[in-house]
C-alpha cells in the first residue's frame, strides 16, 4: 500500500507504524464465512437423505437452485465486506501525526488526525485469554484538545506502541518548544 | 385459479443481481478512490469476482433444462371470494 499519497505525507515526516487489527481477529469472520458456505451443502444432503425424491419436483429444484445461487452470492459479498472492514481499518503513526482511518460498514469511512505533540494520555487494554495469548489489545490515545481521542482496536503488541508514541510525543514537544516564537504585531 | 410460473423466480433473481452488482461495484469504487488499493485488496477482489461469476454460471447451468412455464404456485382464487378464473 502506498501510504504517502493516502496520508498526504509531508517531506519531513517519517512513518513509524502502519497498524491494522491483529490477523487472528479476522479468523472468526473467515470461519463464519466458511460455515455459512457449508450450510446449503449440509441442508441439501440432509434433504436428499430424508426425502430422496425431493429434487424430482421441478418447482422445488429450481427454487433451490435460484435461492442457493442468491445465498452464495450474498455470502461472497458478506465475506468481501468483512475483509474490507478488516483491511481498511488503518492507524498510522508518524513522527508528526496520528491518523485513524476507520471503515464503518461498506460505504462509510471516518478519518481522524491530530498532531502527535497533542497526545496527553496513552492507555492500553488487553482483555481476555485469546488477546493475552496473541499479544493484541486496544490502545486509547487522548489529546489535550479533545477528550474523545482515538482508539486503535485489537492492534498487535500495544504496549510497545504505547511506549513509542509517548517517546515520539515528547520528542515533538521538545522540537516545538525549541522553535523561535513568532512575534505578534 | 391463479398460476404463477417458475419464471417469476427469475424476476426476483434479476432484482437481486442488480442490487448485488450495484453494491459490489460501489464498494469496489469506494476502495479504489480511497487510494487504499494494493496487491492484497486486488487479489481478494479478484477472487470474489471469480467466485461470483462461477456461482452465477453454476446457477445458470443447473437451471438450463428447466421449463420456466411450469407452475411454481397455484392459488385458488375462489377461496378468497373471486369467481372469475384468471
Amino acid at each position: 500500500m502506498h501510504l504517502g499519497p493516502l496520508i498526504h505525507q509531508k517531506s519531513y515526516e517519517k512513518i513509524e507504524y502502519l497498524l491494522r487489527r491483529h490477523p487472528i481477529t479476522f479468523v472468526p469472520k473467515l470461519f463464519l464465512s466458511a460455515i455459512l458456505l457449508l450450510v446449503p451443502v449440509i441442508v441439501v444432503q440432509l434433504g436428499i437423505t430424508l426425502f430422496p425424491t425431493i429434487l424430482q419436483n421441478q418447482s422445488l429444484y429450481v427454487s433451490g437452485a435460484v435461492l442457493g445461487t442468491m445465498y452464495y452470492l450474498t455470502i461472497i459479498l458478506l465475506f468481501y465486506g468483512f475483509f474490507i472492514d478488516y483491511y481498511l481499518d488503518i492507524w498510522v503513526v508518524t513522527n508528526d501525526r496520528i491518523l485513524d482511518m476507520e471503515q464503518r460498514g461498506i460505504f462509510a469511512r471516518t478519518v481522524t488526525e491530530f498532531d502527535i505533540n497533542e497526545v496527553q494520555d496513552v492507555t492500553t487494554e488487553i482483555n481476555g485469554f485469546i488477546a493475552t495469548l496473541f499479544h493484541y489489545g486496544n490502545l486509547r490515545v487522548t489529546t489535550s484538545s479533545s477528550n474523545a481521542g482515538i482508539v486503535f482496536y485489537q492492534i498487535p503488541d500495544p504496549n510497545t506502541i504505547r511506549s513509542r508514541i509517548i517517546a515520539l510525543a515528547d520528542e515533538d514537544r521538545k522540537y516545538h518548544a525549541a522553535l523561535p516564537s513568532v512575534p505578534k504585531n | 385459479m391463479l398460476t404463477i410460473p417458475l419464471s417469476a423466480l427469475l424476476i426476483i433473481f434479476g432484482i437481486f443481481l442488480l442490487i448485488f452488482v450495484v453494491f459490489f461495484f460501489l464498494n469496489f469504487r469506494d476502495v479504489i478512490t480511497s487510494h487504499a488499493i494494493d496487491l492484497s485488496t486486488m487479489t481478494v477482489t479478484l477472487i470474489v469476482v471469480l467466485a461470483s461469476v462461477w456461482v452465477f454460471g453454476a446457477g445458470i447451468a443447473a437451471t438450463s433444462d428447466v421449463d420456466w412455464r411450469t407452475p411454481l404456485l397455484s392459488i385458488n382464487l375462489s377461496s378468497f371470494g373471486f369467481n372469475n378464473s384468471l
